[in-house]
């Protein structure tokens, strides 16, 4: 139990540092709705 | 589990054997729901920072690579209009990837006019530029759909320039260079800023921070440096653009839809959707009075009529004030020699629509403009003006033949400026 325990720690910091880095470039998208237009 | 799978329901090896499992199972749930304990938070915390750092890590590392194949240009699903969005260090690797030290870059930047928006695939001009120039040159055509001279073309041109590397940098002017750091897709401009790509224009700062200001086509001017400073130093655009282009595209748009691909079909597996332009389609799109009122906006800027009001002598030298402040700063002094210029006639259907002395004002507009530029130091190549109305596909896109034109010329334009340069002997 103490193993997944530990698991879960560990998978939890993983999944919230590749979250955190998939946030900054998701949120960050110089998106602008212009662009569309031109389409 | 053995004893509960082999004894019968209702024994007391069954009651026994389910009980346990009951118990196991809610020892795991408390367990894991306990309150957090120092040494609970501190491995989060590590893992957290190996996730990031790893990632930190693996975006440098494909900033440094070419993964993009089979590139002729920046078409549909690897471009901004599908929120595709290549950052500088891609421009620069995929142009150092095709083109070798030995020989004279050719690289292209600008609009969907250089692009080659009435072009298939195999129509493409800079593929008959290519074939024209021959093999001591390599041709890389990195134009947008709505670019400017300063973005994914001028930011790769420049680094190149400062990297040693023989280098002509062809790009289209519309009406005028705009924001010296881009119009529509500036982002890349601050990319390369910070990565130290491009040559120091300290004088162009305060006209970029002055046109920001009005500038609907892009992210404020703030968020758009902190986003690339954040990003030179965490690559997290690079990382998740060779992810989407090998791996899986993680953002929904409307453009991407099958049977081209999905929406989260890698990037890599797309090739570019563009067909030849239908003949018929031509000059239906924009309609007619608004084709002429474009084609018109050139003759007013050489010949106003009346002092005032939109097509008077103010709105003319408005006009050719903020066109010389862009251009004198648009680009630095030093890497100007290198580039060419271009500029489109627009279609002859319209321009022959023209009143005789309308058609002789704009002439004289582009003719003022190739001046401008060359007093500024800049190459400049004005194309179209003998052009047939087959050339074109709309207003300002040149078709497959015009682009076979386009190539010819300019391939002309590049081996003088090679010459000039020193590049060719």
């Amino acid at each position: 139990v103490t193993i997944a325990r530990t698991a879960f720690w560990i998978l939890g910091g993983l999944l919230v540092g590749i979250a955190v880095y998939y946030m900054l470039y998701r949120m960050t998208l110089p998106i602008q709705p212009f662009i569309y237009q031109a389409f | 589990l053995v004893l509960f799978l082999l004894s019968p329901p209702g024994s007391n090896e069954y009651a026994a054997a389910v009980g346990e499992q009951q118990r196991a199972v809610r020892r795991f749930i408390a367990d894991l729901t306990r309150a957090p304990e120092r040494r609970d938070i501190a491995m989060f915390f590590v893992a957290l920072f190996v996730a990031f750092g790893g990632l930190v890590t693996l975006g440098h590392v494909v900033s440094g690579i070419n993964y993009i194949h089979d590139f002729a240009r920046f078409h549909l699903y690897i471009n901004p209009a599908t929120l595709y969005y290549p950052t500088a260090s891609q421009a620069v690797e995929l142009t150092k990837s095709l083109v070798p030290r030995d020989k004279i870059a050719v690289v292209v930047g600008g609009s969907s006019v250089m692009w080659g928006a009435g072009q298939s695939d195999s129509e493409l001009w800079t593929r008959r530029l290519q074939e024209d120039l021959g093999d001591r040159y390599s041709v890389v055509n990195l134009a947008l759909p709505s670019g400017s001279p300063q973005e994914h073309g001028g930011v790769t041109a420049q680094y190149l320039f400062k990297n040693g590397y023989k280098v002509i940098y062809l790009a289209d002017l519309g009406g005028s260079f705009g924001p010296p750091d881009g119009l529509f897709t500036p982002y890349v401009y601050w990319d390369g800023y910070y990565r130290g790509y491009l040559l120091p224009n300290d004088q162009a700062m305060p006209l970029i921070e002055t046109l920001s200001k009005s500038r609907t086509t892009a992210p404020p001017l703030d968020e758009l440096r902190t986003r690339a400073a954040l990003d030179s130093v965490l690559r997290f655009t690079d990382f998740w653009n060779a992810f989407g282009y090998n791996v899986l595209f993680t953002t929904w748009n409307y453009l991407v839809y099958p049977p081209a691909g999905q929406f989260v079909s890698p990037r890599g597996q797309f090739t570019d959707p563009q067909g030849s332009y239908p003949p018929t389609a031509r000059y239906s799109s924009p309609p007619l009075a608004q084709a002429m009122a474009i084609v018109r906006g050139y003759v007013y800027t050489q010949c106003p009529v009346g002092p005032s009001g939109p097509q008077g002598k103010d709105s003319a030298d408005l006009y050719w004030d903020s066109w010389e402040s862009s251009a004198r700063v648009a680009f630095p002094a030093e890497f100007r020699r290198n580039m060419l210029m271009v500029r489109l006639f627009q279609a002859r259907y319209y321009r022959d629509q023209l009143t005789d002395s309308e058609r002789e004002c704009y002439a004289a507009a582009f003719a003022n403009m190739s001046n401008r530029l060359m007093t500024d130091g800049y190459n400049a190549a004005e194309l179209g003006a003998d052009w047939t109305a087959e050339d074109y596909v709309d207003v300002t896109h040149p078709s497959a033949s015009g682009g076979d034109k386009m190539a010819e010329q300019l391939a002309g334009d590049v081996r003088r400026i090679a010459q000039d340069l020193g590049y060719a002997g």
